[in-house]
């Protein structure tokens, strides 16, 4: 695990936080919820990338999905 | 609606204009070259094609449901539930669209010109700039493309008129050497450029109630200057290149290189590099408007503001993520992205309207 980018996530999480959260639409729970939702999401992705960079990417699991047709064209 | 925001069909055009444009001059010519060596100046018209079957296809969609965008309508089309997961496709895939398009806007920078900076601070802070406009709204964004748009066509404009003298016209002989089966074979990636007409469903929704009509007219306006773009990039990178051509990834910005004047004019792959940067941050702040949005309406907010810079932060991860190599990336736009595009811009988009239309028919009867 690599502090630094744990941190730098944290931080960046919690400034978007500070400053979107007295923003949005007050008595809409749904927008809030949303939020909250996507930040957590971001900031998990986030921990995650930065705890294994080597990660399969998504382009290798679609080109695998797509071979079948993708041979086609070559 | 939660856009509230209006803009004029020339913006409409303008955006789409760009977001196709952008990429594909300094992409397409590669690829095409591959397969269609000199004919790779045919093959954006047969793109062209393409365009001019998807703008009425959307324009029908648009008639049956003027206010709404795609994700609204697939649901007003499919019902509930279908429309529900197979708008959670598109999303996901506007997600890897976007974070596709920062990976080539930092690789090509990090390629070019700033070989010591990391990935991640370059694309960090683009990012931060683009979602600064999607969160100012599409207003901004159109005005963004109206000052833009028409410098980035002339800086293209003048790399090609700077050429001029070193063009070999005999280059493009013989003409259909093999018959026209190269210049198709080419015209895949034109093609999946031209399926980016499908991004004019989220803009149409917006064009001002009076110009409704020239909507019309721009958007066939705006197929035609994609094709003569593309042509014309095409064009230019094989009568100044002719068999060479195919050895370049970015023959363009090689071509921009070539240009020297009295000693004095030089370096002109700094004019691609600016055409570069502006229309990618137009096309990323599109781009990532269209997630934006697209997310808030399939979870039915009250306002897409709100969770723009949290997207923000997703789409910069999955960027960085997305691809361990720029060779990765070249190959998942040559063969698996062309059929991606089939599927999510051209086939769900024919069939929703084709039961749209079967829908308006059974009720009637």
């Amino acid at each position: 695990m690599r502090w630094g980018s744990f941190i730098g996530i944290t931080v960046i999480t919690l400034i978007i936080a500070w400053y979107q959260w007295p923003k949005i639409n007050q008595g809409h729970r749904k927008d809030k919820a949303a939020f909250v939702v996507l930040s957590a999401a971001g900031w998990a992705f986030g921990v995650i990338v930065a705890a294994f960079p080597h990660l399969p990417s998504p382009l290798t699991l679609l080109d695998t999905l797509f071979e079948p047709l993708s041979k086609l064209l070559e | 609606m939660i856009e509230k925001g209006k803009i004029s069909a020339a913006q409409m055009s303008f955006l789409s204009y760009a977001n196709i444009v952008v990429t594909s001059i300094l992409i397409v010519p590669g690829i095409t070259y591959k397969y269609a060596k000199q004919d790779l100046w045919l093959s954006p018209i047969w793109g062209a094609l393409l365009g001019l079957m998807l703008v009425p296809l959307f324009l029908q969609l648009h008639r049956r449901y003027p206010s709404y965008t795609f994700i609204e309508y697939l649901e007003a089309i499919l019902g509930k539930v279908w429309g529900r997961l197979v708008g959670l496709c598109y999303v996901l895939f506007f997600l890897l669209s976007s974070g596709l398009t920062l990976r080539q806007y930092g690789d090509f920078l990090i390629g070019a010109v700033f070989r010591e900076t990391p990935l991640l601070v370059i694309m960090a802070l683009f990012s931060l700039a683009t979602t600064m406009v999607v969160h100012a709204g599409l207003e901004v964004l159109a005005r963004m493309a109206d000052i833009f748009v028409p410098l980035l066509v002339f800086l293209w404009l003048l790399v090609i008129v700077l050429l001029l003298p070193d063009y070999e016209l005999k280059q493009v002989l013989p003409i259909m050497e093999n018959g026209a089966a190269p210049s198709l074979r080419g015209a895949v990636a034109p093609f999946t450029w031209n399926a980016l007409f499908f991004y004019l469903s989220s803009l149409l929704p917006f064009v001002n109630e009076r110009e409704r009509k020239e909507g019309l007219k721009w958007s066939y306006i705006t197929v035609l200057a994609v094709m003569i773009t593309l042509v014309t990039t095409n064009l230019s990178a094989l009568l100044l290149f002719g068999n060479i051509t195919g050895q370049f990834v970015y023959p363009f910005m090689n071509a921009a290189r070539y240009i020297s004047y009295a000693d004095f004019f030089e370096n002109m792959e700094a004019l691609v590099m600016a055409i570069w940067v502006g229309g990618m941050f137009i096309k990323h702040a599109f781009y990532q408007y269209v997630l934006v949005l697209s997310t808030a309406q399939w979870l039915h907010l009250s306002d897409y503001k709100s969770i723009a810079y949290p997207i923000g932060v997703i789409i910069t991860i999955l960027g960085l993520w997305i691809s361990p190599s720029v060779a990765d990336i070249a190959h998942f736009i040559d063969v698996t992205l062309p059929f991606m595009s089939l599927g999510f811009f051209i086939l769900i988009p024919a069939m929703l309207l084709l039961i749209a239309v079967l829908k308006r028919r059974l009720a009637v009867k």
